[in-house]
C-alpha cells in the first residue's frame, strides 16, 4: 500500500524524462560561459535569470495568492537603494546590505500590504500603481539618495566579498544561484500548506475563511515572500551595473514587465516566468540591438499582443500550453 | 456547559426583520434540522451564526464561549464548520487537494494532513474522483466535496446550508446516509433544509421558522404534526408522515 | 493674506477647476464602462492617447482644427471602443478576473508601445489652433483653450448624463447595468448594451483628446498620467456613479492644482495617489458609489 501522502504530486509527470531534460538544461547553463565569451550573451543570460527571478518574485503573489500588483518595482527599488547607500554611507558589505536591503522590502511590504490587502480586486490594483508612483517621486525629489540623479557605486578591486567582479561570467553564476534560490524556495512553497492556502485564497477568499484560513495573514506571507526576492534582485542590480536611480529600479515599466513575464509564462507556475523571461528578454534584447531607439517599443508592442491574446485564448500561459491545461 | 446556544438572535435588512428573537439550543451529537418555507430566515439565521454577519441583538454561544459576530476563521477555529448553499469549491485544485485545504488547518504537516484527507476523501465517498479538477464535478459531487472539505477541519459542530438542494432522489438518499455517517462518527450537525423529506428522517429535533419567527421545534413527528408548521407550508404539497 | 497670494489662490481654484472638468469626463468614460458590467477599462488613457494623436495627425494632414476634428474624432473612438469590446472584452466576460484584468493590461501596453513604436517618443504640440489667447476671469487669467475644453467636457458630460437618464437606450444600460439577467427577462439585449457602453466610454475620451490636444503635449505615455488619475476620480467618485465622476473629477483636479502650486509640482501626482489611497481604506465605496 502507497504511502498515502506520497500520491499528491503537484508537478504532473514529474518522471524520469522530465527530471533528465532538466538536468540536461541545468548542465548546459552551468558550463556556459566556459564554452561563450561573447559579454552580449553572457549579458543576455545575466538578463534572463535576473528577470526570472524577479518575474517568480512577483508570481509568488500575483500568480499564486492572486494578488496582482502592478506597483511591484517598489521591492526591486529598495533593495538597490537600500544596499548601495549602506554601502556607500558604511562601507557596508553588498552582500550584508543585500540582506539589509530584502528585509527593508520585507517590512514595508507588509506596512503597505496590511492596509491594501483589504481593498478587492481592482481597487487593489490600483493601490499599487499609486503605490509604485507615489515611491517614484518620493525618491526624485530625495536628496540623499541623488534624487533624480541616482547614486554611482564605488568601483572596487573585484573580489567575491565585494560583490563586484571585472568579467561578466562570475555574475553569470551569482545570478544564476539566486534563481536557483528562488525557484527552490517557490517549490518548497508550492508542495506545503502554504501554496495550498495561497491557492484558496486566489481561488476563492470567503470559502477560504470558512475553513479556517485567515486570508490577510496569508497574502501577507506571500506579499513578504515576494518582497524580498524582488529585493535580492535589487541589490544584485545595482552590484552589476554599479549606478541607479529612480528610472532605472522604480519605474512603471519595470512594474509592468515583472508582471508581463509571469503571465506570458503561466501564473501560478514554478518554470512559468523563466519560460517568459527566456522569451522576452532576447526578444527585448535583440530588438534593441537591431533596431535602434524605436526598439525598445516593439519588444513591448509584441508584449501587449501576448498579453491580449493569453487573456482571451490561453490564461495558463505557455506552461498551460505545455502541461495542456 | 450547553454545547451550543444562540439566544434572542435578531437581524434587520433595511425595512426587513429576518430574524426576530430566535432560541436555539444544541446538544452534543444532536442532528438538530432547521426547516420553513421560502423567505423564513433559515440563511439569515445561518449565517449570523456561521460568522458571516453579526446579529443586531442576541447572543451565539459554543463550548461556553461567546462566539457572537467572530471572523469566520475564528469560528472554525473553535470547531465549526460549515458548507455553502451555491458550492464554492476551489476550481483550480482537484478534489483531493481541496479537501487538503481543509485537512491541513489543524495540522500543517503536508504527509499528515495527506493521510487524513485520503480518509475523509474514502468515506465521503469521492475517492473515484480524488483527481479531478473540483470545477469539472457534477452538483451532486461539488456537495459532497463542500461537506468533505468542511469535514477535514475535524469540526465538533458542522453546519450544512441546504445541501440537498438539486439532488434527484437517488442523490439525496446518498447525502443522507453520508449525513448520518458522519453524526455517527461523532459530529454533532445542523442541518438547513428546504426539502422536508429530507431532514425529518435524519433529525433528533427540528427547529420551524416562519418569517423570522420560530413557530416550532421538537421531535420530527411532533413538528410535522404541528397545525402552525401546516398552515406556514400551505400551498406546499407536504403531508405529515404517519 | 496678501492681495496677491488670494490672486493665487483663486487663479489656482479656478485652474483646477477647469482641469476637474476635463478629468470628469475622463471618468465619466470609465465609470460608465464599470458601471454597465463591472469592468475596469486599465487602458482607459491609452484611448485618450489613441484619440489626441488622431486628432493630431487630423492637423497635421489635413489641417483641421482639433475643434472642428472633433467630431470624427469621437466617431472613431466610438468604434474603437465598441471593436474592443466584441474582440478583446467579450471573450473574457466570464473568465476569472484576473483575465480580465491581464486583457485591458495587455492592450494598455499594446497601445503605448505602438504609438512609441509608430511616432517616436517624442513630446507634439499642435501649433495653431482656431481658439487661442487668454480671458480674464473674476481677476483670474484663464487660458481660452482650457476654458473650451472645460465648457467642452461639461456639454459631453451632461449629454451623456441625459442619455443615460432621459432617453429609452440609456434606462435599458442602466437596467443592464442594475441586473443583467432581469434585463435579458425583459428583452433587452445585453451585450448590445455593453457594447454600447465601450462606445460611449470611449467617446468620452474621444472628446476630451480632441479637446486636450489643443493646448497640451501630444506623446506616447499621455495616458499614463491620465489614466491613473482617471482611475483615482472614479474611485473617489464611486465606481458606477456618474455624478460621482463629475465631483470627483472636480475635486482632483483643484487638489492637484493646488498641490502644484502650494506645495511642489513634482510631488502634485503623489499627493492625488496619497487622496486616492486614503479614500478607499477609508470608505472604500467612494463618495457615492454603489458596488
Amino acid at each position: 500500500m502507497q504511502e498515502p501522502g506520497q500520491k499528491i504530486s503537484l508537478i504532473p509527470n514529474v518522471n524520469l524524462k522530465t527530471g533528465a531534460v532538466l538536468g540536461v538544461i541545468f548542465l548546459v547553463l552551468a558550463f556556459f560561459p566556459a564554452f561563450v565569451s561573447s559579454p552580449f550573451y553572457l549579458h543576455l543570460m545575466i538578463l534572463i535569470f535576473l528577470y526570472s527571478l524577479l518575474g517568480g518574485a512577483w508570481n509568488i503573489l500575483g500568480g499564486y495568492a492572486g494578488q496582482v500588483s502592478l506597483g511591484h518595482a517598489v521591492y526591486f527599488g529598495l533593495g538597490a537603494y537600500t544596499s548601495t547607500m549602506l554601502l556607500l554611507e558604511l562601507n557596508l558589505s553588498p552582500w550584508l546590505g543585500m540582506l539589509a536591503g530584502g528585509l527593508a522590502a520585507v517590512l514595508v511590504s507588509l506596512a503597505l500590504g496590511y492596509p491594501c490587502f483589504r481593498l478587492r480586486g481592482h481597487y487593489f490594483v490600483i493601490a499599487t500603481i499609486a503605490l509604485g508612483e507615489i515611491v517614484f517621486v518620493l525618491f526624485v525629489n530625495w536628496a540623499w539618495v541623488g534624487g533624480a540623479v541616482g547614486k554611482y557605486l564605488p568601483i572596487l578591486p573585484a573580489s567575491l566579498a565585494s560583490f563586484q567582479f571585472a568579467r561578466k561570467a562570475p555574475y553569470y553564476y551569482i545570478a544564476f544561484a539566486f534563481l536557483g534560490a528562488q525557484l527552490l524556495c517557490t517549490y518548497l512553497m508550492e508542495k506545503s500548506y502554504l501554496g495550498y492556502y495561497f491557492r484558496a485564497v486566489k481561488d476563492d477568499p470567503d470559502a477560504a475563511r470558512s475553513l479556517g484560513i485567515n486570508i490577510t495573514r496569508y497574502k501577507l506571507v506571500a506579499m513578504a515572500l515576494s518582497a524580498f526576492f524582488m529585493a535580492v534582485g535589487g541589490t544584485f542590480y545595482a552590484q552589476y551595473v554599479l549606478y541607479i536611480d529612480p528610472e532605472s529600479v522604480l519605474p512603471m515599466m519595470l512594474s509592468i514587465q515583472v508582471c508581463l513575464i509571469a503571465i506570458l509564462g503561466g501564473v501560478g507556475t514554478l518554470w512559468g516566468p523563466v519560460l517568459g523571461a527566456a522569451i522576452m528578454i532576447p526578444l527585448s534584447e535583440f530588438s534593441r540591438a537591431y533596431l535602434g531607439g524605436g526598439g525598445t517599443a516593439l519588444d513591448l508592442l509584441i508584449y501587449g499582443l501576448l498579453i491580449m491574446i493569453i487573456a482571451v485564448a490561453k490564461p495558463s500561459g505557455l506552461m498551460g500550453i505545455i502541461t495542456r491545461k | 456547559m450547553v454545547f451550543f446556544a444562540a439566544e434572542g438572535i435578531t437581524k434587520q435588512f433595511g425595512g426587513l426583520l429576518a430574524c426576530h428573537k430566535v432560541d436555539l439550543q444544541i446538544n452534543e451529537g444532536e442532528i438538530v434540522g432547521l426547516i420553513g418555507p421560502n423567505g423564513a430566515g433559515k440563511s439569515t439565521f445561518f449565517a449570523l451564526v456561521a460568522g458571516f454577519y453579526k446579529p443586531d441583538a442576541g447572543k451565539v454561544f459554543f463550548l461556553g464561549e461567546e462566539i457572537t459576530g467572530m471572523a469566520p476563521e475564528e469560528i472554525c477555529r473553535r470547531g465549526i464548520a460549515r458548507t455553502f448553499q451555491i458550492v464554492r469549491p476551489f476550481g483550480s485544485m482537484t478534489v483531493l487537494e481541496n479537501i487538503l485545504v481543509g485537512a491541513f488547518f489543524r495540522d500543517k504537516n503536508k504527509k499528515r494532513a495527506a493521510a487524513w484527507a485520503e480518509e475523509v476523501l474514502a468515506f465521503t465517498g469521492l475517492a473515484a474522483r480524488r483527481d479531478v479538477l473540483a470545477g469539472e464535478l457534477t452538483i451532486a459531487d461539488k456537495k459532497r466535496l463542500e461537506l468533505a472539505r468542511a469535514l477535514a477541519t475535524r469540526p465538533k459542530l458542522l453546519l450544512l446550508d441546504e445541501v440537498m438542494a438539486g439532488l434527484n432522489p437517488k442523490e439525496t438518499q446518498e447525502a443522507v446516509e453520508l449525513v448520518q455517517a458522519i453524526n455517527q462518527r461523532g459530529v454533532t450537525l445542523f442541518v438547513v433544509e428546504h426539502v422536508m423529506e429530507v431532514i425529518m428522517p435524519i433529525s433528533h429535533r427540528v427547529m420551524v421558522l416562519d418569517g423570522g419567527n420560530k413557530i416550532a421545534e421538537g421531535p420530527p413527528e411532533e413538528v410535522a404534526k404541528n397545525p402552525e408548521v401546516i398552515k406556514a407550508y400551505l400551498g406546499e404539497k407536504y403531508y405529515a408522515a404517519g | 493674506m496678501s492681495e496677491a497670494t488670494s490672486a493665487i489662490i483663486v487663479q489656482t481654484i479656478f485652474t483646477g477647476l477647469l482641469w476637474g472638468c476635463i478629468y470628469a469626463l475622463i471618468a465619466l468614460g470609465l465609470t460608465v464602462i464599470f458601471g454597465v458590467m463591472d469592468i475596469v477599462n486599465f487602458a482607459h488613457g491609452e484611448f485618450l492617447m489613441a484619440s489626441m494623436f488622431l486628432a493630431y495627425l487630423f492637423n497635421v494632414w489635413w489641417g483641421l482644427d482639433p475643434l472642428l476634428a472633433l467630431p470624427l474624432v469621437t466617431i472613431v473612438l466610438f468604434f474603437f471602443g465598441v471593436g474592443t469590446y466584441r474582440v478583446l472584452i467579450r471573450p473574457v466576460l466570464n473568465a476569472p478576473m484576473l483575465a480580465q484584468i491581464f486583457a485591458t493590461f495587455g492592450l494598455l501596453v499594446f497601445l503605448r508601445s505602438l504609438a512609441q513604436f509608430l511616432f517616436s517618443a517624442d513630446y507634439r504640440m499642435i501649433e495653431t489652433v482656431a481658439v487661442g489667447g487668454r480671458v480674464e476671469v473674476l481677476g483670474a487669467f484663464l487660458a481660452r483653450p482650457q476654458l473650451v475644453a472645460a465648457a467642452g467636457a461639461m456639454i459631453m458630460f451632461a449629454l451623456v448624463y441625459l442619455f443615460i437618464t432621459k432617453t429609452k437606450t440609456g434606462w435599458a444600460l442602466q437596467a443592464v447595468a442594475e441586473n443583467k439577467q432581469a434585463a435579458a427577462l425583459m428583452g433587452i439585449n445585453s451585450d448590445r448594451m455593453f457594447a454600447l457602453a465601450w462606445g460611449i466610454g470611449a467617446a468620452c475620451v474621444g472628446v476630451a483628446g480632441a479637446l486636450l490636444a489643443n493646448f497640451y503635449y501630444v506623446f506616447p505615455e499621455v495616458g499614463a498620467i491620465f489614466g491613473f488619475l482617471a482611475f483615482v476620480t472614479v474611485a473617489l467618485g464611486g465606481f458606477g456613479s456618474v455624478p460621482g465622476a463629475f465631483f470627483a473629477g472636480l475635486i482632483i483636479g483643484v487638489t492637484e492644482s493646488l498641490a502644484g502650486v502650494f506645495i511642489l509640482p513634482s510631488l502634485k501626482y503623489a499627493v492625488v495617489f496619497v487622496i486616492y489611497l486614503l479614500v478607499v481604506l477609508i470608505r472604500p465605496r467612494g463618495l457615492m458609489g454603489t458596488a
